[in-house]
Formats: structure tokens, sequence, C-alpha cells
């Protein structure tokens, strides 16, 4: 089931333009890579990304760029500290006339999930605190992807990580809650296997003044173990077992914007990928399945569908 | 002062330089060498240009860091000769040797490219599609590079070969179909003759440059020209290549909503296009295709 | 022109209010927050067409000092001590974006043991990174210092973010006179920034701060910035002599007092350096031929100028208000790489005024008396800690009562 669509109802209605080049050093198949894409294609031209350290820095390596917007490498630990910068100074600059309105940017912070939890999280609720006007799109591939996949905040319980290397055995931080606390204009939970879902929820929030905060679950090829021509398939699986709930919040409320039908099994999300191989090799890890079923279960049964 | 051998080995990230690199310089351990080993990379990516070094001989190493003259250098991903930033062919002269994975000859090779050094080739790239059912480099080329080479016997290499797969976490199964792979490059390798490279004349009376001082608007690693990054292209990186079938292509948008590097444009009647030097070969598309219109073909290499 | 009774934060905050600063991100902390109290309010009368944010940490506040200068703005934010060195990356970061901003650092000795009161290790920690550093001695200096410092930092052949330097407490809420200059002659002599390099916009896009891979690229753009640094110095000195000129006040890369036929001189930094100018002029009326060297710029260091000074003088002396624990003073370590090896004055260290402990007048004395001992036996590099045993003693009686019992000395 799938909340109606106000923009982006068909795949025809995707736009052909394309704001990033190839040619750049990202893994083949890398789900924030295509996520990214997507999100630019639904906010168009006249933005200028801010970045933490992540995979997405290597995006832009001196003297090569793919972007046909601007770029701000800052730091790792304050992207949106960054945004709340240039945001400020394009707004004294047109205030002053020194700048025409037309020469606006849209602001848009991009962070791995390693920046966006733990280390970023001062930054990003300060800047929500702010009320700064500006999107955050944190790609989540749910380890610190670009220093060879350690766990992260965002490593879900269970998951194989170089730094957990028996699998994780705390919990992923639920960062569309925390980011949610503090009352953002918009926040949600995107997929790339969901485009036209991805891109209507940015179009929407578009519309918005204020925070908007997207955090999409990218398949890593590389660090999850999983070809990358299955790069699509698996964040679709992981939409369809329930584990990547797609929702926004808005005004208090949070609506799931898509619901399967029938929930597969969690279990044919993780078997797929080498990261979690050991729950089932050489014997199976009962417990821990019947957990992460249990929390994936838990989860839906207090959620309250949105009719279509 | 004792011998010193170097070897450099070149790749793509993910092809398993590294890994490579670190069982022939334990076999070599292994065989009583004095080794030291070294990868040199950016971020952990796949894709991008990886070097590896391997040194070894008999007394003490007094060396460090790239190896400028290698008397061997391996080239895991042949595709690198069309990038001169990979520098492949760095410091090869006649007294050393090239080895390269590839399905063409030596001569092919040479005179295509242009190498100053001897040539050998072999079809590792095969032997692991056939025997791993993936491109899993490292251990073949390890059996190729050591048997090519005389670095150690079969079962010193057997036994580095374990030993480094072991240290990176690979199952029992997937070590020994990899020394299946090992042993049939081991047996496919040519000989060659290690060179006698002479050092190099240092020029002499040469001055120190002294950089200048360029406007500080220049001096910054910022670009001002948007989407340079179009000049690189990304066809090295594939095993396998996308082909479009037209015919049963039913125009349904999706390959092109779903390509990560945005390598699928849609013509004037809408049917999707790949522009091949920028398409990387996740096969994505492959995968997505609702009527199976799009096939993979193996990718000819260099 | 007006003359005005001010402290150095409201100095500070004078110069950022007559360079017309568009932005100014803060956080606060003692002993700066006056100054972001000051732009605050005439902010929210209208006195200044400013924006000004309070970040969450001085990390993001310099990250958005930085973003808003790439941006195009002329920015100006504040701190000391544990709030430079909670953003210490970002300077590096910063400069590096070669964009040009003003960074006010109040100084304060650095935990642990935490403390309020000033001397340098904040600011002389931040040298290396990339930033311009002018350390300033009165209430006027400062205001100065700020309206040359855009003037040095947007300079089209520097491109380098500038930190100002001014003492916690015997400077920030020490209140002297200050000529406050006419907004007009300050605009032209600091017209409205103009970005050379920096800008943000739809019809401009850029990307800045990228990543570079490789050693020579990176060494490259590191190495043209100690170029742009080296041009500072002769910029500093044209700016300065324009100031001068239009405002009667002649700063240089450093301030001699009774130098110019002092046989003995002593090398200091900043406010205390007036106590050190009292000790010289008594030291004078006693006959001793001894001058006052207060280094003002120290980055880029003034190395030529320092050697010229210090030539053929018979010894010379650096205070050093910072301690590099394991080395000694820092000033003196780089004064010495300042002189030629054979040609030298014999040179001693000390250090003074740590956590922002007063001098003595009896440790000039002291320090003459080493300075002609060394003539004959040749400088030190050991460096001498002023203190006295009174001190000392009230110190034990403390550790007592902290730690109880007898302390065994």
């Amino acid at each position: 089931m799938q909340t109606r669509r106000e923009i982006y109802k068909s795949i025809k209605d995707i736009p052909r333009a394309e704001y990033l080049a190839g040619g750049t050093g990202l893994c083949a198949g890398c789900g924030g890579l295509l996520a990214l894409r997507l999100l630019h294609k639904a906010l168009g031209p006249n933005v200028v990304f801010v970045n933490a350290a992540g995979c997405l820095t290597l995006l832009a390596v001196f003297p090569f760029t793919p972007f046909h917007s601007s770029w701000l490498y800052t730091a790792m630990a304050s992207a949106p500290a960054g945004a709340q910068g240039i945001r400020d100074a394009l707004d004294v600059l047109i205030a002053k006339g020194k700048l025409a309105k037309e020469e606006d940017l849209k602001v848009v912070v991009v962070t791995g999930d390693g920046a966006a939890n733990g280390i970023g999280l001062q930054a990003t609720l300060g800047a929500i605190f702010r009320g700064l006007d500006f999107y955050y799109f944190c790609y989540d591939n749910e380890a610190f992807g670009n220093t060879g996949f350690q766990m992260s905040p965002a490593s879900p319980l269970g998951s194989r990580t170089a730094t957990t290397p028996t699998g994780t055995t705390t919990r992923k931080e639920n960062l569309f809650e925390l980011w949610r606390a503090q009352r953002p204009a918009f926040v949600a939970t995107v997929s790339a296997a969901y485009p036209l879902d991805l891109m209507d929820k940015v179009a929407r929030a578009g519309r918005l003044h204020g925070s908007k905060l997207f955090v999409s679950l990218s398949s890593c090829p590389p660090g999850w173990g999983i070809e990358p021509a299955e790069s699509v398939e698996i964040a679709k699986l992981a939409v369809d077992t329930g584990v990547w709930p797609l929702k926004e919040g808005h005004d208090g409320e949070v609506i799931h914007t898509v619901v399967p039908h029938r929930f597969r099994p969690v279990e044919e999300y993780l078997q797929r990928q080498a990261r979690y191989r050991h729950l089932f090799e050489p014997t199976r890890q009962e417990d821990i399945l019947r957990r992460l079923q249990a929390d994936v279960d838990q989860y839906w049964a207090a959620v309250r569908p949105t009719p279509s | 002062m004792s011998r010193v051998r170097h070897l450099r080995l070149h790749g793509r990230g993910g092809e398993g330089v590294k890994l490579a690199a670190h069982v022939v310089s334990r076999a070599a351990f292994l065989a009583g060498h004095t080794v030291q080993d070294s990868p040199l990379y950016g971020a952990e990516r796949r894709g991008a240009p990886v070097v590896a070094f391997v040194r070894f001989g008999d007394g003490e190493i007094h060396e460090r860091g790239y190896i400028v003259m290698p008397d061997a250098v391996v080239l895991m991903d042949v595709s690198l000769l069309a990038h001169p930033e990979a520098a492949v062919l760095d410091g090869l002269d006649h007294a050393s040797v090239l080895l390269a994975n590839s399905r063409h000859t030596a001569d092919e090779l040479k005179r295509h490219y242009g190498i100053p050094a001897r040539v050998v080739s072999l079809d590792i790239s095969s032997i692991a599609l056939e025997l791993l059912g993936h491109p899993l480099l490292s251990a073949p080329v390890a059996g190729f590079v050591t048997k090519a080479l005389g670095i150690a016997p079969w079962e010193t290499l057997a036994e580095a070969v374990r030993i480094e797969l072991q240290a990176i976490g690979l199952a029992r199964e997937l070590i020994e179909q990899n020394l299946r792979a090992t042993r049939r490059a081991f047996d496919e390798s040519p000989l060659v003759a290690w060179g006698e490279r002479a050092p190099s004349a240092a020029a002499a009376g040469a001055a120190p440059f002294v950089v200048p001082r360029l406007p500080a608007r220049l001096s910054a690693p910022s670009m001002t020209v948007e989407a340079t990054s179009a000049l690189r292209h990304t066809e090295g990186w594939r095993v396998y290549r996308p082909e479009i079938e037209r015919a049963r292509c039913t125009r349904c948008f999706l390959c092109f909503a779903l390509c990560p590097e945005g390598a699928i444009q849609l013509d004037g009647e809408s049917y999707p296009v790949v522009d091949y030097e920028h398409c990387k070969g996740c096969l994505v598309c492959v995968s997505e295709c609702p009527p199976k219109a799009i096939h993979e073909i193996r990718e000819e290499t260099a | 022109m007006m003359r005005e009774l001010l402290t150095g934060n409201a100095a500070a905050a004078w110069g950022a209010r007559l360079a017309d600063v568009d932005y100014v991100p803060a956080y606060p902390i003692t002993p700066q927050t006056e100054i972001i109290e000051s732009l605050a309010q005439w902010i929210a009368r209208g006195e200044l067409a400013a924006r000004m944010v309070t970040l969450d940490s001085e990390h993001s506040m310099l990250t958005a000092a930085g973003a808003a200068a790439a941006t195009g703005a002329r920015v100006f934010t504040a701190t000391s001590s544990q709030g430079l060195v909670y953003g210490f990356e970002m300077l590096y970061t910063v400069a590096g974006w070669r964009v040009p901003l003003v960074l006010v650092n109040v100084s304060r000795a650095l935990a642990a043991p935490i403390t309020l009161e000033p001397d340098h290790n904040d600011v002389l920690a931040a040298r290396d990174s990339g930033f311009l550093q002018l350390h300033a001695e009165s209430c006027q200096e400062v205001l100065d210092s700020i309206l040359m410092a855009y003037r040095l930092a947007e300079h089209a052949d520097v491109l380098l973010p500038v930190l100002v330097n001014l003492d916690g407490f015997y400077l920030s809420f020490t209140r002297e006179p200050v000529e406050l200059p006419a907004l007009e002659a300050v605009r032209e002599f600091l017209p409205p920034y103009e970005p050379a390099h920096g800008r943000l916009s739809a019809s401009h896009a850029m990307a800045q701060g990228v990543a570079v891979l490789g050693g020579s690229a990176y060494a490259f753009f590191k190495y043209q910035m100690q170029r742009a640094a080296e041009a500072a110095l002769a910029v500093h000195e044209e700016i300065a002599a324009e100031f001068g000129a239009r405002f009667g006040r002649r700063y240089g890369a450093v301030d001699g007092y009774q130098l110019d036929d002092a046989e003995w001189v002593i090398v200091m930094s900043n406010s205390f350096s007036t106590v050190g100018k009292a000790e010289v002029a008594r030291l004078r009326e006693r006959g001793e031929k001894v001058g006052l060297l207060r280094l003002r710029l120290i980055r880029p260091f003034p190395h030529a100028e320092l050697a010229r000074l210090l030539a053929g003088r018979r010894a010379v002396a650096v205070i050093d208000q910072n301690l590099s624990v394991g080395k000694g003073g820092i000033l003196f370590a780089e004064v010495a790489s300042a002189l030629p090896t054979n040609a030298a004055p014999p040179l001693l260290s000390f250090i003074g005024g740590l956590g922002g402990r007063r001098f003595r007048s009896e440790e000039f004395d002291q320090i003459l008396a080493a300075l002609r001992e060394a003539e004959s036996s040749g400088g030190s590099r050991e460096a001498h800690l002023l203190y006295s045993e009174s001190e000392y003693r009230q110190l034990l009686d403390m550790l007592r009562i902290a730690r109880g019992g007898t302390i065994e000395v």
C-alpha cells in the first residue's frame, strides 16, 4: 500500500536532466550515489552541497567534481554548521543587496550515517533547533564505510563490521526519532529502491521553510557483501521485510508512505548479505534471528498504517 | 650490499592487489628471505588505482616507500595502461619484467603499448572466473608471479596462500577453491628470468626547483568549472558490460531511473542508451529490467 | 573620530562594527563574552547590519565562519582558550580554504588545570594552522589591528584568515582611552569585501575545500599558503603605513621600546609588555642600557627584522608567557631560529605570566643580572620559570590543605 504521491506519481515524471556527471570514484552499484542522484533530480538546480567526511567526500577530488552544483567539504562533525554559515551568508548578502535574489541556493548537507549519528548529532540538532532552512541527506550504509566498514552507531544488531567481526551487539541508533524530537519542518526515511517515494518526499518538503531531513538506507556492495548488481534488489528487500520503514514526520505526525501488503520474513533480507552470514553458518544463531524478526514485528504492530 | 628484488603490483581497488602482494611476500618470507611489503591507496574504494610493493632479499632492506625502479611490475588490470596517472609503466626498462593479467599475448601487449620491459601474460581473470566463479584475482596472480619469477616452490606458496587468506577470514572451502586457482595459474605460468638493473645515473648539476607563488585565488583546492569528472572514463572498471536489446525493451524507464551513475539516458524515442564511457558495469540495470531486455556481455580487455 | 573609555572586548567589538562585518557566528566563553554581547546589542538596535547566530560549539562556530566567508560574506568571530582548541581542526581547514576572516582570541590559559586568567598557549597552539596572527598590547591596538586584519586577510596576495589576540582580563576587562575612527574614514581604508576567490551563488558554482589525493597536490597547496604568508610581511607593512598615514598610529611587525641604543634586550609580547616597558624605564633610570622588543606579528614571523634588531646586542632575554611542555618557551625557540647561528647574541629563556601570574619587579633585576652573566658565559637553552620562594611556600601550604598530612620536600 502506498500513500498517494502528489508530484512524482509515475516513473515517467522523473526529469531527464542529470545533475551529477559520471566518472566519479564511488563503488559500482553504490546505493548512496543512486539516492543522491534521485534527490538532486527532485531538487533541481541551484544547490550547494555541504559535506562531512564519508564515502561521498570522494565525489569531489581535485580537480574533478561531478557536480554542476556547488560543494563545500567541511569536517566530519560540522557539516550542518557549514550549512548554517552558507545559509546565513546568502541571506545577509541578499538582504544587503550584494547578491541578487535569483542567485540564492538551496543548502543541502550530505553525510553518511557515521557523520550523522554520534559525532554529528550536536551540529545537526543545533541546526534544527535554530530552525535552519536547509536539507539534510544522510546515506546510511550502516557503518563507517569510507574507512573500511567499521561499526557506527547506525550498525544494526547482529551485523558484521570490521570492528565487530562476530556481529554488533548494540541496537541501531534511531536517527529519524532523534531528528524528529526537535520538531523540524520535515523528516523522512527514503530508499533508492522506491525512487518515486523518495523524490515525492523531497519535492513536497521543498514547499516548507525550515530543516528538512532525509535518511536513506543505502546498499553498500563491499560492506554488506553483495554483488553491485543486487544493490537495488537488496534495498527493496529491506523495505519489503519491514526492516526499513518508509515514513515521514511533520506537524507532530508520522505517516508511513509505503507499507508492504505482505511482509517477507526478515531472514530473506539477511541471508543475501555476507555481513549476516555468521547468523547462518556454521550454525544458525536462532536467538539473534528471532530477535531481529521480533523487533520488526513489534515495530509494525505499534504502527497504524494510514489508508491510501 | 645484499641484492633486493623489487616488485610493484598495480590493479584497481576491489581486485585484491594488496592481498596478492601479501601472498607473494609471505611466500618469499617462508622461503627464507627478508621481506617488506606495503600498499598505497586512497580511501577504501573499488575501481580506483591501487599500488602495492614487495621487496625481498637476503639481508637487511634499507629501503622504504614507492618502488621507482621495479625489477618486475605485476599488472592485474591492463585497463590501467590507458590511464597515465596510474603510472604502471614508470621505471621499467629492458632489464625489467611486466607480468600482465590479460587474454592478449605478451607480444600484442608489448607492441600495442610500447612497453619497454620484457612481457609475459596469463589470463588470470578467466582462471578465476572458471574456478572461483568471480574475478577474485589475488591468489592466482600470486601463483603466476611466484612461478614466473621463481620466488618460491609450490608447497611454500600454498602455505602462504593458506596463511594470508585465513588472516582475512576466508572460509576453508573458499581457501581450497583459491588454492586450485592458484595451482592452475602456477602450472600455466611461463618462466622468466630476473634482469640486472643498472642503477640510474642521477641528473648531475640539477638545481633545486623553487615553487613560485601563484595568485592567491588560484592557490586553493577549489574548482570553478562544473562537472569536470566527466573527463574521467570508468569503462575500465567493467568485467561485464550491459547491452540493451531494443526489440525486447518496453520503455518502462526503470534502468534510466535506477542507474547509480546516471549512465543510462533516454533517446529521442525514449529508448534507454548506455553511456559506456561512464558505465562501471554494476549491472543493476540487468537485474532490474522486468522483461530481461538487458544482457551482460563479458568485456574484452585492453 | 571619538575618544572613548573602552575595555579590550569593547574595542574588539568596535573593530568588527567599524569593519561593517556581515556575519558573526558566536559561542560564549570567558573572557570573550562581552564582545558578542556588545555586537548583539548593536545588531538589535539596528546600529550594525550583520547577522549574529549562536552556534552549538566553537567547532561549529568556526565551521560556520569559514563557510560564510567561502560564500562571500565578511565574517567576524571570537573565542578563547578551550573554545579555540575545541575548534582546532577547523583552524587548519578554514585557512586551507583560502578564505579571509578575522577571529579574535581573548587569551586564557589552557586546562588542565582549568583557570580563567591569561597566557598564550591557546593562541600559539594555532601558529601552524595557516591563520596569520597579530598580538595586541593595548585596547587601541586591538581595534586598529582588527581593521588592518581585514585588509590583510582580504588582500589578493594573501587570502588567509587572521587571528587577533588580546589578553584576557588585562585587556579584555581593562578600560583604556581608545580613539574610535569615523565610519567614513574607515570605509575609505577598508572598502566593502569583494571576494577574489570564495563565492557561492547560482550563477557561480564552485567546489571548495575538496579532497586531494597524492602528495604532490597536497604539498603544492600547503606551500602556496606559506608563500602567501611570506607575501603578507610586505602587505602588512603597506597596510600599516597606510593606516598610519590615515589615522596617525603606525604599527610594525614588532614594537621597540628604548631599543635603539640598548645593549640588553628583553623580548616580550601582548599586554604584559607594558609591565616590561615600565621595568625597562626603571632600569634605564639606574643607567642600565636596557630595551624591550615586543613581538606583534607572530605569523608570518618577521625573521629578517628580528635578526636586524637583535644583531650586536650584548645579550637577549625572551620572556615567554607560554610553555611547550618538554621543550620550553615557544617564542624563545622562534626567536632563536631567526638569528644567524654564527653571529647571534647570547640568548636566555624565561617563562613568566603563566595563568596570568603577575611579574615581580625584582625579576627584571634578576633577568638583567643573568644577561650580564650570559654575555661572558654564553646563552642558555634552559627555560627559567620566574617564581618566588614565598609563592612556593604558599603553594606548599595549599598542598598540605589539599592532601592532608605533612608534605616532605
